[in-house]
C-alpha cells in the first residue's frame, strides 16, 4: 500500500526518484569520508619538538647571555647536562641538533647528536636565495639559528662568541595495537 | 507555482509521500549530523592528543617539576571501553614513548627526547606527573 502510494503517485515520483537517492549518497559520503580523513590525520607537532629542542640547548649551555665555561671542558657531555636520552638520538632518526662555537669566524667547538642525513636534509628544506622552501611529507622540520653570547676566557677577558644551532625533529608518531 | 505542488495535491492537503520524504531525508540529515559531532570525540582522536600534549610536556618540563593534566574526557572514553584504568596510560623510560591507550582495539605511543626519571599517578580524573633527574644513567 505504501509502496504504491510512494513509487506510483504522479507527484511522488517526482520526489522519490533514483536520482534524489543518488545524491544523498553523495552527500552522505562525502560529508563521512571527509570527516574521517580529517580526524585519522596526524596532528603535526614536529615543529614545536624543534622549538622545545633548541630552547633547550641554548638553555643548558647559556646563562644570562653567557656561554657556560665547562661547555669547553674536553669531557664536557651535552647530553647529560641538557638532560637528553644519548641512545635515542644516536639509535633512532627522529632528533637532531648541532652546534658550533665561532670565535671571529672561526670554529671553537662543535657538537651534535642525531643521524647525519638529517643536516643535509635540513639544508634542502632550508630557504633558498630565491626564497622558495621546499616541503615534503617525510623531510623533518628543523629550526636554524645563530645566537650571540659572551664569555670569560683564563686571562678574565670577555670574549664575543657566536652560536650556531640547529635542531630537527622528524617525528610522526606511532599507532599499535596491544601495550 | 513550486510551493502549490510540493505542498499541495489536488484536493489542498499535503500529500502521505511528502510526509515521508521529508521525515526520512530529516533522518537522514540527523544521522549524518550525529556522526559529524560524535566523530571528534573517538578514541582515536583522543589518544593521539594526550600523548602528544604529554611527551611534549616532559620536554619542556625541567627537574623537580610536578604537573596535572586533566584527563576526564580519556578516562570517560576508557571507561566506556572498558578499558582498566591501569593501562590507560603508561610511560615506557626505556623507549622514552608515551603510551595511551582508551580503545580496546589499538593505541597511540610518541616519544620524548628528555631523559627524565618519571614517575605518574591518577588523581581521580587528573593526571599527575613528576619529573626527576635520572639517578642512574645506565641506558
Amino acid at each position: 500500500m505504501i509502496y504504491r502510494f510512494v513509487i506510483n503517485k504522479k507527484g511522488a515520483e517526482k520526489i522519490f526518484s533514483i536520482w534524489w537517492l543518488l545524491v544523498l549518497a553523495i552527500i552522505g559520503v562525502g560529508i563521512i569520508g571527509g570527516v574521517l580523513i580529517y580526524y585519522s590525520a596526524d596532528v603535526d607537532v614536529r615543529e614545536i619538538e624543534a622549538k622545545i629542542l633548541y630552547e633547550k640547548i641554548l638553555e643548558c649551555v647559556s646563562e644570562q647571555n653567557f656561554l657556560k665555561s665547562e661547555v669547553f671542558d674536553e669531557n664536557y657531555d651535552i647530553f647529560e647536562s641538557c638532560y637528553l636520552r644519548k641512545s635515542l638520538f644516536e639509535e633512532e632518526n627522529d632528533f637532531y641538533f648541532k652546534i658550533d662555537i665561532f670565535q671571529n669566524s672561526q670554529i671553537k667547538k662543535s657538537f651534535s647528536g642525531g643521524g647525519s642525513g638529517f643536516e643535509k636534509d635540513c639544508g634542502i628544506v632550508r630557504e633558498n636565495e630565491k626564497g622558495e622552501k621546499i616541503k615534503g611529507k617525510h623531510f623533518p622540520i628543523c629550526l636554524d639559528k645563530e645566537e650571540i653570547l659572551f664569555f670569560i676566557n683564563e686571562k678574565g677577558e670577555i670574549e664575543q662568541l657566536s652560536l650556531e644551532i640547529l635542531t630537527a625533529s622528524n617525528q610522526i608518531g606511532e599507532e599499535f595495537s596491544e601495550i | 507555482m513550486i510551493k502549490r505542488d510540493f505542498f499541495n495535491n489536488k484536493s489542498g492537503g499535503i500529500t502521505f509521500p511528502t510526509i515521508i520524504f521529508f521525515i526520512l531525508n530529516l533522518m537522514f540529515f540527523v544521522l549524518l549530523m550525529m556522526f559529524v559531532f560524535k566523530a571528534p570525540s573517538g578514541a582515536v582522536v583522543y589518544e593521539q592528543m594526550y600523548a602528544k600534549q604529554i611527551a611534549l610536556m616532559i620536554d619542556e618540563a625541567k627537574p623537580l617539576m610536578e604537573f596535572s593534566i586533566s584527563f576526564k574526557k580519556g578516562l570517560e572514553i576508557a571507561e566506556k571501553n572498558e578499558i582498566d584504568k591501569q593501562n590507560i596510560f603508561k610511560i615506557d623510560g626505556v623507549d622514552n614513548k608515551v603510551i595511551v591507550k582508551l580503545s580496546n582495539s589499538r593505541g597511540y605511543s610518541f616519544k620524548y627526547f628528555s631523559d627524565y626519571e618519571i614517575n605518574y599517578y591518577f588523581d581521580e580524573d587528573l593526571l599527575i606527573l613528576i619529573i626527576n633527574e635520572r639517578i642512574e644513567n645506565d641506558l
